[in-house]
């Protein structure tokens, strides 16, 4: 009996060590980001060398698995980069003309409250671009035009990435739901009612922490008739659309419900303050935003017309992979990465956004000569250093899917906590988001671990899996893969960890919420 | 162009290069995965893994 204690120990004792070396890469890029302000680049690159030792040392990697899972990190990385470096070049190209001071004038004239504008481009317009396009695209659209409100680049950054985080599920027309759908094999009907109500509740939280990144508990106290209203008007509408079969359209016809909604507030007495604006622009309003109307129409044809989208997705780059096993026994069934969809990709459908906006603002006459020389060169500045971290992090993230480390992680938080353990279910879908960047991997990699451990718990496996997609979702806020794409398009390229900063307290204690209410819940 | 001016030339475009190499050598990596070829498997690694100190160094 001492004997098998003892042994239990050691077990113990030996699962702790490993634990602490797969938590290694993460602990190092987040001290190196955070306390040492090194650019995402050169932190994943050091993440990557952290995995590489620990996972040939102590988890059983082998020549062969680390380059099936550097081929796997490189074409993942090629799909969130044909999103990044097009949403790059959309936004040169309008801001090339001048339009994005023209966006900052017109919505001063239209309200000149600072939280209305807040919450219009940092919550609900970064919430609709990820109803429809997704994977950095809201932080990277949403940044430049707060900057050019003339909001602090650290601020115009951490709002919409704050603030877009709820939408994230059932966003990019419900990419992520599908995900968790496909891996635990249960349907809309048993996930969608819990995931909705986990997700309407951070639709509010969001709301709340982006309007306290910017001015504190006394701009929270401003604008809480706003945030109850819009609040109201999107979790609900994401709840019915989710719980009636949409879900597809959830994100998107949620912020679009709550754009109407701030609308309407924005008439409301307290926050009805027009100014003259104080930049001058050359351009009118509708000109100014015609670029993102060009991008919502092209998006939504390509993503909801059915013939237009078969069509656009006719050619499509994959490639096989065979079974792995590492030597310690962690098994990476064989099979085709998501694969690429050159044409109809998010990416291809910014291109042709940008294009046709290029060509638009051209015959109006709002370039000067040289212009399209100019956005390609400020597209690569700031492209080339951001896709250097993502490539990176991208990498040392495959390699510890690859040995299990991610599912050790994951394990030990599980194992640990026992019956506390639905408080960190939100938790380990955070993980991860963040080591990925992405909801939906985040839901492939840890989907069927939780349902596993909830049922062997005796838990409910839908309450379960919306902390976990919840948890996922509030990921897109602290992955630095996100925030690298923020920054690259407000000059904080290189400087993201104030970002990090700011973004991961929000992070931590939204999730720490979803925690203690995902423990009413299966209490109650 | 003189020497000194095609290093001043490299510098300028070393995250470009390692950018480049971080996406193609996985490529490589998967050839030489797929047809059993350890030493070029190796080899592709030690490169990988340079292109991740260079840009330790310099991203």
């Amino acid at each position: 009996m001492r004997d098998c204690l003892e042994s239990d120990e050691i077990m113990t004792d030996l699962f702790l060590v490993k634990w602490i070396f797969a938590l290694s890469p993460i602990a190092v890029v987040l001290v190196l980001m955070i306390w040492f302000n090194w650019s995402g680049g050169r932190a994943g690159a050091a993440g990557w060398m952290t995995a590489l030792v620990v996972s040939v040392l102590f988890f059983g990697a082998h020549p062969r698995l680390l380059a099936y899972s550097q081929m796997r990190g490189a074409l993942l990385s090629l799909n969130v980069l044909y999103i990044i470096w097009m949403a790059l070049l959309l936004y040169n190209v309008v801001n090339e003309t001048g339009a994005i001071a023209a966006i900052g004038a017109g919505i001063q004239r239209f309200s000149g409250d600072k939280t209305i504008q807040l919450l219009i481009f940092g919550w609900i317009f970064s919430s609709f671009l990820q109803g429809v396009a997704g994977y950095g695209v809201p932080i990277a659209v949403a940044a430049p035009l707060l900057a050019g409100l003339g909001f602090s680049p650290v601020v115009a950054v951490a709002v919409p990435a704050v603030g877009h985080c709820w939408s994230v599920t059932f966003g990019s027309m419900g990419a992520s739901f599908q995900a968790m759908m496909a891996v635990t094999g249960l349907g809309a009907d048993v996930l969608a009612p819990w995931s909705a109500v986990f997700l309407g509740l951070a639709a509010y939280l969001c709301g709340l922490f982006s309007v306290h990144v910017y001015g504190g508990w006394k701009m929270v106290r401003h604008s809480l008739p706003a945030l109850l209203l819009v609040g109201t008007a999107m979790a609900g509408v994401q709840y019915f659309l989710a719980t009636s079969g949409m879900w597809t359209l959830g994100g998107f016809g949620a912020s679009l419900a709550g754009l109407i909604a701030c609308l309407a507030v924005a008439r409301l007495k307290m926050y009805n303050r027009t100014e003259t604006p104080d930049i001058p622009s050359r351009m009118g309003l509708g000109w100014a935003l015609s670029a993102y109307l060009i991008l919502i129409v092209i998006v939504s044809a390509g993503v909801m017309l059915p013939a237009l989208k078969g069509f656009l997705g006719q050619v499509k780059l994959s490639l096989p992979f065979p079974e792995i096993t590492s030597r310690t026994g962690w098994v990476v069934p064989a099979g085709n990465d998501s694969g690429i969809n050159v044409f109809g990709h998010g990416g291809a459908l910014l291109a042709y956004a940008s294009v046709v906006s290029y060509l638009v603002y051209r015959a109006r006459g709002f370039y000067a000569p040289g212009a399209l020389k100019q956005i390609l060169a400020k597209t690569v500045k700031s492209g080339v250093p951001t896709s250097l971290g993502i490539v990176s992090m991208v990498g040392f993230a495959l390699i510890m899917d690859h040995c299990g480390m991610i599912y050790l992680l994951a394990e030990g938080i599980s194992r640990a906590f026992g019956s506390a353990y639905p408080f960190f279910a939100p938790w380990i879908g955070l993980l991860g988001a963040f080591m990925t960047g992405s909801n939906t991997n985040s839901n492939v990699v840890f989907g069927v671990l939780q349902q596993q451990t909830a049922e062997l718990a005796g838990l409910s496996a839908a309450v379960v899996l919306a902390a976990q997609t919840t948890g996922g979702a509030l990921g897109s806020m602290i992955a630095p893969a996100k925030i690298l794409v923020g920054c690259s398009t407000v000059g904080l390229s290189g400087r993201e960890g104030p970002v990090l900063q700011a973004t991961l307290k929000y992070g931590l204690i939204i999730t720490a919420f979803f925690g203690v209410f995902t423990m009413a819940v299966v209490l109650i | 162009m003189s020497v000194k001016n095609l290093i001043k030339e490299i510098q300028k475009r070393v995250k470009g290069i390692l950018l480049l190499a971080m996406l193609v050598i996985p490529f490589f990596l998967y050839k030489a995965a797929g047809s059993g070829s350890t030493g070029a498997v190796y080899f592709f690694l030690v490169l990988m893994t340079g292109s991740m100190l260079a840009a330790m160094r310099s991203a």
